[in-house]
């Protein structure tokens, strides 16, 4: 089958690969790009297996065994480290990552599917995954009703959809206009920079942008950081905010798999306008250049049909 | 009456002060006790405020009362806070008391190192009476006590839980006997001085290895001292920011592990009327041995020396008492 393999940094191929392991085998209908991925391609992973090693995480298509459809989730938690037994396992400390959607099919435990509701599209479902990650950071959040959300990109604007949806006042700020209309386009404020709010969500990941969303919180108030800075990143944090404005900082990792039901539950509920956050449709061999090509411009996601 | 009033670290001056007048709601108490605060020495905060009579963990006696006050009596041993929340604001329903407007505008007239104090109707509300057998020279720990209670709020800190105390000064070593009583399940310390690492082994706490623990409360505003606290925290534990970061020394932590390891950084500011009240009771009730504590006892003409016993870290804590 075909597979897209990553060789080194930079260094991506579309070539036939053996066919996948794994206790079920499922056709990929939809394999969406996320910042990870970028992140993979450029520097590598700790996730990531030794080189060639495949890579795509958010995975939708069909059971080869059974014909049902199915998003692939990205990890399996082990169930039984200290995370795992005190309900986390997003922070599952031997978690088994289930990579390899940028291929004609992908192996994977069964424990790692989950079905799609009727109805909903593969490249919707594919868009769970990451929705899920923003629903488990909302929930990671307090309950006030004026959010910040810093970082209009796709995890920004999910933020953004899932914090409407629950009644709260919300406000985008993305350097880009083109990212700031389509916070205004869901019903939130588009701005260059957030004010001061009793909830922020960081959704960018660098150190610079993790002190403006500690500068934007207001006294008592809740930053959740879902932009994960890189290895060995070291961030300084502005000192007298964080304790005289008695600030808490919460960082916020991946999802559980209940809330893998929930995004897409929410997916179908039509929650997340997620046409608006998708790109064009490509096949496995134009994935070099979608990779090369993200970061600017309005926040979509690109879209691989393995199929094409 | 007399005050010790700072003008710069090494300069207190005692000078002689009207004595205040009640006015009505108002409460003046002569001063039995007011111990000294790591605030108090830490100079970058004090100098913004400097010339100031210092001093905010008072207990006193109450030596004349305004118009209208009815929940103290002339004679009353009591345990004063320095602020109070109005209660009813937006911050205060969610809990961030001390981040109340109402606050930090509330303060003791002149301060509590003087020979008497004068508490504007908000403060007098807030009085607590000693009970009988309660010292109040040991009571002036009640509100650094209720600043620990609180940060282990703010911390989420539970019984069974497991918790790392950075720095054995009298914060750590109060945080130490409120986990105690908390039923908190393990409780680590590190502590470089090995005198204050042996006081605080003495109250029931282990010397920390490479334990993982659900909280860490950082009494010390060295990054260093942080960022190791937070390599301490296992996954989806909270690291407390006890003690103020200097500004220029402001804590540094590893981006990759807040994220992935889903910590909490929280930090807790002041105390709240509910907090005082939780540490009279844990005082008053011997949960936490407030008499260990209190390593110097000088008269208000020595309050520099007090002052510098605490800032030298020679003192556990230094008390006035005028």
């Amino acid at each position: 089958m075909k597979a897209a393999l990553l060789y080194g940094r930079e260094d991506l191929r579309v070539e036939d690969v053996p066919e996948p392991q794994g206790e079920v085998i499922v056709e990929v209908q939809a394999a969406t790009i996320c910042g990870t991925d970028v992140k993979m391609w450029r520097h590598g992973h700790r996730v990531l297996g030794p080189y060639p090693c495949c890579f795509g995480h958010e995975t939708a298509g069909v059971r080869v065994d059974t014909g049902e459809r199915v998003l692939v989730s990205d990890s399996v938690a082990c169930g039984n480290c200290a995370a795992c037994r005190a309900a986390r396992a997003q922070i599952c400390r031997e978690p088994t990552w289930v990579l390899g959607g940028f291929a004609e099919r992908i192996g994977a435990p069964a424990a790692a599917l989950h079905a799609i509701p009727d109805g909903l599209p593969a490249p919707a479902a594919a868009m769970a995954e990451p929705l899920a990650a923003a629903l488990h950071a909302v929930d990671r959040g307090s309950d006030a009703e004026d959010v910040g959300v810093l970082g209009g990109g796709p995890m920004g604007l999910m933020l953004a959809s899932l914090l409407l949806a629950g009644g709260r006042m919300v406000t985008v700020a993305d350097r880009h206009p083109e990212r700031r209309a389509q916070a205004s386009a869901l019903g939130a404020r588009g701005e260059p920079e957030l004010d001061q709010h009793e909830l922020v969500f960081e959704a960018v990941g660098r150190p610079e942008t993790w002190r403006a969303a500690v500068c934007a919180a207001a006294p008592g108030g809740t930053v959740v950081l879902v932009g994960g800075c890189p290895h060995g990143t070291e961030v300084t944090l502005p000192p007298a905010p964080i304790h005289y404005d008695e600030l808490e900082l919460r960082g916020s990792f991946h999802h559980a798999p209940a809330e893998v039901d929930r995004a897409l539950e929410a997916l179908a509920a039509g929650i997340l306008d997620w046409e608006s956050l998708l790109g064009e449709t490509i096949p496995l061999e134009r994935l070099p250049e979608a990779l090369a090509r993200s970061g600017d411009g309005p926040a979509r996601k690109s879209l691989v049909d393995p199929r094409l | 009456m007399r005050v010790a009033r700072s003008f710069g670290a090494d300069d207190v001056r005692i000078e002689e002060f009207d004595d205040p007048e009640p006015g009505p709601g108002e409460v003046v108490c002569d001063i039995l006790a007011c111990g000294v605060c790591a605030s108090d020495v830490t100079d970058w905060y004090v100098a913004a405020k400097l010339p100031a009579v210092l001093g905010h963990e008072p207990t006193g006696i109450v030596r004349t009362v305004g118009e209208g006050v009815d929940n103290v009596a002339v004679g009353d041993r009591v345990a004063i806070h320095h602020h109070t929340p109005c209660g009813e604001c937006r911050r205060c329903r969610r809990g961030h008391e001390t981040m109340c407007e109402r606050f930090r505008a509330t303060r003791l007239d002149p301060g509590g190192f003087a020979e008497r104090v004068r508490l504007v109707p908000e403060l007098s509300s807030e009085l607590l009476v000693l009970p009988d057998g309660v010292d109040p020279v040991e009571a002036t720990l009640i509100e650094p006590l209720a600043c620990v209670l609180r940060a282990q709020e703010r911390s989420n800190l539970r019984a069974g839980d497991s918790l790392l105390v950075v720095g054995a000064g009298v914060n750590g070593l109060l945080s130490i006997a409120a986990a105690h009583a908390r039923g908190v399940d393990a409780v680590w310390v590190r502590e470089p001085r090995p005198d204050r690492l042996a006081h605080a082994l003495e109250t029931g706490a282990e010397r920390h290895g490479n334990e993982l623990v659900d909280v860490a409360i950082v009494c010390t505003p060295k990054p260093d001292a942080i960022a190791a606290a937070a390599e301490a925290v296992a996954p989806g534990g909270t690291v407390c920011l006890y003690a103020p970061p200097a500004p220029d020394a402001p804590p540094r932590l590893d981006g990759a592990a807040l994220f992935l390891r889903e910590l909490t950084l929280t930090a807790s500011y002041s105390a709240g009327p509910g907090d005082m009240r939780a540490s009279l009771e844990l005082i008053a009730g011997g949960e936490v041995d407030a008499a260990s504590l209190i390593s110097h006892r000088l008269p208000l003409e020595e309050t520099a020396a007090a002052l510098n016993l605490q800032r030298q870290g020679e003192a556990i804590k230094a008390v006035v008492i005028p």
